[in-house]
């Protein structure tokens, strides 16, 4: 695979070089080429992740599935200022379903708590004891709250593990918004049980409760085409498999032999704690010679997705900074070639963009620097005329790079169509029409989340911290001066770049605005996406038949009187002060 | 719309996570250095190249 992507990328850069060569080749087209060797490289990486998706499946073990349960198990849920009702009410729905399905007596919940604002945390304490209570859940479900927060996350798992590891053979951790059915948690244990050398164990999660456009669109995506992408990850790393930091089961044995993560040397953004651990403590897992596995076959596992595209770039960045903090972990001595690899796919999947964005650049300045060829010889007419040799190869190569983009969602469509996979999301039709909505909706943000993404990179290369705007609506919603004050630099951007092609290479114009129209109207983009979806478009299996663990969950929100839209309590929880839980 | 809860029978040292250690040792995660001041490190300022072990032990 990584063969067959370097090869794409070649044949773009040779067909490139010589489409440059029909008009005389200069600097410029060679700079342009590399970008597009790059660029290609990365999209033809994608695409045969699919390919092999398409082409391959899971094979869950055999003999297994009944198997009595011999280990103890923690279910943990890190929270970090989090609304405790939701949180809580989840592990309330996971606890129940288990109960539906077994004994959960050898699974208990830890609640690990790393809140630092003392009233989310007083919340944290009464929602805890209604659980318990409701759960009946003494000597099984724990809570504790850290007095300082060192290491965040992978902090946190690691102050549970040196206080109580050893009294569980497996953990099982999840994010504040994870969901898993009480059936696949047991299959997890299960097949932990049969693989002794099975170090960690990730599940695919697909995004669920999704509301607005953008989340629903994201939904749609990690429902329908993200499996297939998994299951071509799956097949590709095999045994050096990846871990997302959540919905997955560890060996804790093995994940405190391999998984204590000492602080960078130097300061943030590239020194300090490791903010993108999962990754690493999967290579790390890997370098002691435990196994590491996705198993995609697994369903059962949800989680929630941002229901904006400001939501979305926020968590972009941080994921921004956490994969660009892996340069200085990839030379890290002893790690499986595999595991080098993966830190590389996390930086390009951050500095692609830029590629773009430079070829782009490169492309609207380039009269500035050399003289062009003129592609555009009758006035008023957008299409290019190259000279015959190099207008079969310029199309070639736009075919190629488009190919790229959109094949492999259209395969996958039409896979889902043929297989009857399509009746689960709604039936053929709204599933033909589902993907072409998406691929619309992508191609109109895909713009405004490059740019994002680049102001990313530029600020953590510049050791900077973003300066977000917020958004404290519990419904997501962006108001129009919140989409602006988050985009106007985007507008700017847009139509300087707009206007120095106008200027410079009028004959790009046209070509150019499927990138510049939307992020000159990226407010509207942003301010659309995050209002409420009423379509019937982009259905998917959990919204028209619901998980139990779903199901479930919906009647805790309900019994503990949370709004599940708002996620406000109707009826603030309150408790006796003598029943107080220290903190 | 519902009581207000309150809570009864709810023990808060049954809540506390059980005491059993488990060690979990720091790895080695970076490089000792970058492979350029490797290489740097490794040329003498006389020009001479540094064995990268010690051959005399």
């Amino acid at each position: 695979m990584i063969v067959a992507s370097l090869l794409a990328g070649l044949g773009a850069f040779i067909l490139f070089l010589e489409f440059g060569e029909a008009t005389g080749l200069t600097w410029i087209d060679v700079f342009r080429a590399v970008l597009i060797l790059i660029s290609t490289m990365w999209l033809a990486w994608g695409a045969m992740l699919a390919f092999v998706g398409l082409t391959s499946r899971a094979r869950p073990p055999e003999g297994v599935e009944d198997a009595p349960i011999r280990g103890r198990t923690c279910v943990l849920m890190p929270v970090y200022n989090e609304n405790p009702h939701e949180s809580l009410s989840r592990i309330a729905a996971m606890e129940a379903s288990l109960r539906e399905i077994g004994d959960p007596a050898e699974i208990h919940f830890a609640i690990l708590s790393d809140t630092r604002d003392d009233e989310i945390a007083a919340q944290e304490r009464a929602a805890f004891r209604r659980m318990v209570e409701d759960c009946d859940g003494v000597g099984r479900f724990f809570y504790r709250r850290r007095e300082k927060n060192t290491g965040k996350k992978a902090g946190n798992i690691q102050d549970f593990i040196m206080t109580s590891g050893a009294a569980y053979e497996y953990a099982v951790i999840l994010d504040a918004d994870s969901l898993m059915e009480g059936e696949t948690i047991l299959k997890m244990i299960r097949r932990m049980e049969a693989e002794p050398q099975l170090g960690l164990l990730q599940t695919l999660p697909k995004i669920i409760r999704a509301g607005s456009h953008h989340g629903r669109a994201m939904q749609f995506s990690a429902s329908f085409f993200s499996p297939v992408f998994a299951r071509g990850l799956a097949m590709v790393q095999g045994r050096t498999g990846p871990f997302w930091g959540h919905n997955a089961i560890v060996n804790v044995r093995a994940f405190a032999q391999s998984c204590g993560l000492p602080e960078l040397k130097g300061a943030p953004p590239f020194g300090g704690h490791v903010m993108s651990h999962d990754y690493v403590e999967a290579a790390l897992l890997s370098r002691n010679g435990w196994i590491v596995r996705l198993d995609d076959d697994l369903e059962g596992s949800f989680e929630e997705g941002p229901e904006n595209i400001v939501d979305h770039a926020k968590r972009d960045r941080r994921w921004c900074q956490g994969n660009l903090q892996h340069l200085r972990i990839i030379g890290a001595p002893a790690l499986k070639p595999w595991s080098r690899f993966v830190f590389v796919q996390g930086v390009m999947a951050f500095i692609a963009p830029l590629f773009w964005m430079g070829f782009i650049g490169a492309s609207i300045a380039a009269p500035l620097l050399v003289t062009p060829p003129d592609y555009f010889p009758v006035p008023g007419w957008p299409f290019p005329q190259f000279p015959q040799s190099a207008a079969s190869m310029a199309i070639s190569l736009a075919i190629g790079i488009f190919g790229l983009l959109f094949l492999p969602k259209l395969l996958i469509m039409t896979r889902a169509i043929v297989s009857g996979e399509a009746k689960r999301f709604g039936g053929s039709v709204r599933v033909v029409l589902s993907t072409l909505w998406e691929l619309l909706l992508s191609s109109l943000t895909a713009p405004v989340l490059m740019m994002f993404t680049i102001r990313s990179v530029l600020e953590v290369l510049m050791r900077r911290d973003g300066g977000w705007p917020t958004n404290n609506r519990g419904d997501g919603v962006l108001q129009w001066p919140e989409a602006l004050a988050a985009s106007w630099w985007i507008i700017v951007a847009g139509a300087i770049g707009l206007f120095a092609a106008w200027f410079l290479t009028p004959e790009l114009f046209l070509w150019l605005l499927p990138v510049g129209v939307p992020m000159m109207l990226s407010p509207g983009l942003l301010r659309w996406g995050s209002l409420p979806s009423r379509g019937s478009l982009m259905v998917t299996p959990a919204e028209q038949a619901p998980g139990r663990v779903i199901q479930l969950y919906d009647a805790v929100l309900a019994r503990w009187g949370v709004d599940a839209q708002s996620s406000i309590p109707v009826v603030p929880l309150k408790l006796p002060e003598k029943d107080g839980l220290k903190a | 719309m519902l009581a207000p809860y309150t809570a009864s029978g709810f023990s808060e040292g049954a809540c506390a996570l059980p005491a059993a250690p488990l060690a979990m040792p720091m790895q080695t995660i970076e490089p000792e250095t970058g492979p350029v001041h490797r290489m740097l490190r490794r040329l003498r300022p006389g020009g001479q190249v540094r064995p990268s072990m010690d051959v005399g032990a």
